[in-house]
């Protein structure tokens, strides 16, 4: 939790050069925003890796399955 | 270098000039202040969404037409993506929507029809969940997909049609010309651009996905579930 509050800060801290002093009280929002959108893309991406490794590896058993069969006739 | 390594490479250097853009080089907008740099992720997601949706009417079509699986493969792809940008366009919405208009929901047209777009695809996929898998679901899925996509004119012309909070339009045939600086107009652009390559990488990685997830099921199938 500390950990998390620590880069939570970190960001906002690392934005607020950048932004200038104009309705500073609206950074949350922007940075719930970009966070929002970037978590689900790496999310998303995470699912599509893991999920075309694990059917890599299906496809390589049922595979060896059919060499078997076809070796056994 | 492979075409779904360089299409990540491409959207990664993109995303990163985007990122840098938005925060060091686009100017902080008088009325709005910060809130206003969600507009170039926002828009982008929105814009990108209304291109996934147009692949899977055009793929549906062609899937009903020359019934190429290939075809079918590539608007189930495009519509879990859709949904995804659309999913993300309606929250950064809304985290805009509270600071610039003081509310985090409005009823008003756009983000009415918005909405109606995301429950049109999200069907789409529940169609293709829970359905049995075959031919049938697949053409029941692309008729879905070709309708879905008549809203999708509807969501961009609603602030013309009817009254609508929404500002004015920074692209299409609606919009103004000076609606946006110089400056905001060319990291709109850029993340634009990021964001389509972005959609182009996870259609590669999602429709060869899908292409697995058929081979496995014809696999199981010949071996009972071996």
């Amino acid at each position: 939790m500390a950990k998390r509050n620590g880069l939570l800060a970190a960001a906002l801290l690392l934005l607020l050069p950048a932004l200038g002093a104009e309705g500073e009280e609206f950074l949350p929002f922007l940075f719930a925003a970009f966070a929002i959108t970037w978590v689900a893309f790496f999310a998303y991406a995470f699912f599509i890796a893991r999920k075309q490794a694990d059917l890599k590896q299906e496809i390589e058993v049922l595979r060896s399955l059919q060499d078997k069969d076809d070796d056994s006739e | 270098m492979t075409l779904r390594m360089s299409l990540l490479g491409l959207s990664a250097a993109l995303m990163l000039t985007a990122l840098a853009m938005v925060f060091f080089y686009a100017p902080t907008d008088i009325v709005l202040g910060v809130s206003q740099r969600i507009f170039y992720v926002h828009v982008p997601l929105a814009l990108v969404g209304f291109l996934a949706f147009a692949v899977v009417a055009v793929c549906s079509i062609g899937y009903l037409w020359k019934g190429s699986e290939r075809m079918d493969n590539v608007a189930y792809a495009a519509a879990e993506i859709g949904v995804l940008f659309t999913s993300l366009m309606l929250i950064t919405g809304m985290l805009w929507a509270k600071p610039a208009w003081g509310v985090w929901w409005s009823w008003s047209p756009q983000l009415t029809t918005s909405l109606i777009l995301w429950f049109l695809y999200a069907a789409y996929l529940m169609l293709r969940a829970y359905a049995p898998p075959g031919e049938t679901a697949a053409r029941y899925a692309a008729v879905l997909g070709i309708i879905g996509f008549i809203d999708v004119p509807i969501v961009y012309m609603a602030a013309r049609w009817w009254r609508d909070l929404h500002p004015n339009k920074v692209l299409g045939p609606l919009a103004e010309e000076s609606a946006l600086e110089p400056p905001m107009q060319l990291t709109f652009l850029v993340s634009i651009l990021a964001f389509t390559a972005l959609f182009a990488w996870l259609m590669t990685e999602r429709t060869e996905l899908r292409r697995q997830e058929i081979q496995v099921e014809r696999m199981r199938y010949i071996y009972g579930e071996a």
